[in-house]
């Protein structure tokens, strides 16, 4: 990652790494590598404006393992009330950007 | 008791076995059919974030070390629950959920939160307002209740009793 210079703008206290920390281009990277494994999908196949409920096959389930991961990858807190707000996969990225460490 | 206050008790017993039942067999059919509903509420108490230590579980659940060892020890075999020990006073044992923990403590307040909402959804601002405060007397009054004839220990007990009504 090349942003190491940003990322000393917000040190995280306890060693984990801040979300405030990564663009969105890392975080949509990330995001969609994990979509990519739990859906079984290509990478290339999600863009920022893919649909989650209406074009992907993500059951319940599948959509709390997507949380649970990203919470653990950016050391983040995803709270059900910003989950419910979910539509696209930019919604998913904003989420994580906007979210309380 | 009249008429209003009959159908009153009829369906509040109704809703508390409903709801119990309801819980059970959406868990016995779902992903998570390994847990009962006792052993979900620890993991509700427990909570997705920080490791808590064993008395701080206990006291949420309201039932004794002993009887939460017994459980921890199940869901940690069942691997939801993981111990650790605390780095600095090796004595503390904290548990946390593990990644399977955690997404059957989301699958799980899910139901509750799709339940809440149904029963909400159709009513006006004031009938939730009026609804949310009946609610919470009826739980003040029945938390009274519970802690004048239990001693904690009971918890597990009464949850099991109540769904072989």
């Amino acid at each position: 990652m090349d942003n190491s210079k940003k990322k000393t703008v917000e040190p995280s206290e306890e060693g984990g790494k801040p979300a405030a920390g990564f663009n969105r281009k890392e975080i949509f990277d990330v995001l969609s590598s994990m979509l990519s494994e739990l859906l079984d999908m290509k990478k290339e196949s999600f863009s920022e404006d893919t649909m989650i409920f209406e074009e992907l096959p993500l059951d319940s389930l599948q959509l709390y393992e997507l949380v649970v991961d990203l919470e653990e990858k950016f050391s983040i807190r995803i709270p059900d009330e910003a989950i419910e707000k979910i539509q696209s996969v930019g919604d998913v990225v904003d989420m994580i950007a906007n979210a309380e460490k | 008791m009249d008429a209003v206050e009959k159908d009153f008790a009829e369906s509040l017993l109704h809703i508390f076995d409903n709801v119990l039942l309801t819980e059970e067999m959406a868990l016995s059919k779902g992903y998570f059919s390994d847990l009962s509903i006792a052993e979900l509420h620890t993991l509700n108490a427990i909570g997705p974030y920080e490791a808590r230590t064993m008395t701080e579980t206990a006291n949420i659940l309201g039932i004794t070390i002993g009887t939460l060892t017994v459980a921890v020890d199940r869901l940690v075999k069942k691997k939801y629950v993981e111990r650790q020990r605390d780095t600095k006073d090796r004595r503390i044992v904290r548990i946390s959920l593990t990644r399977q923990g955690k997404l059957a403590y989301r699958m799980h307040s899910k139901f509750h939160r799709v339940l809440v909402k149904r029963i909400m959804d159709p009513l006006s601002e004031e009938e939730r307002k009026i609804l949310t405060r009946t609610i919470t007397e009826i739980d003040s009054f029945v938390e009274e209740q519970y802690k004048k004839y239990s001693s904690g220990e009971q918890y597990k007990k009464i949850v099991r009793d109540d769904t072989e009504v």
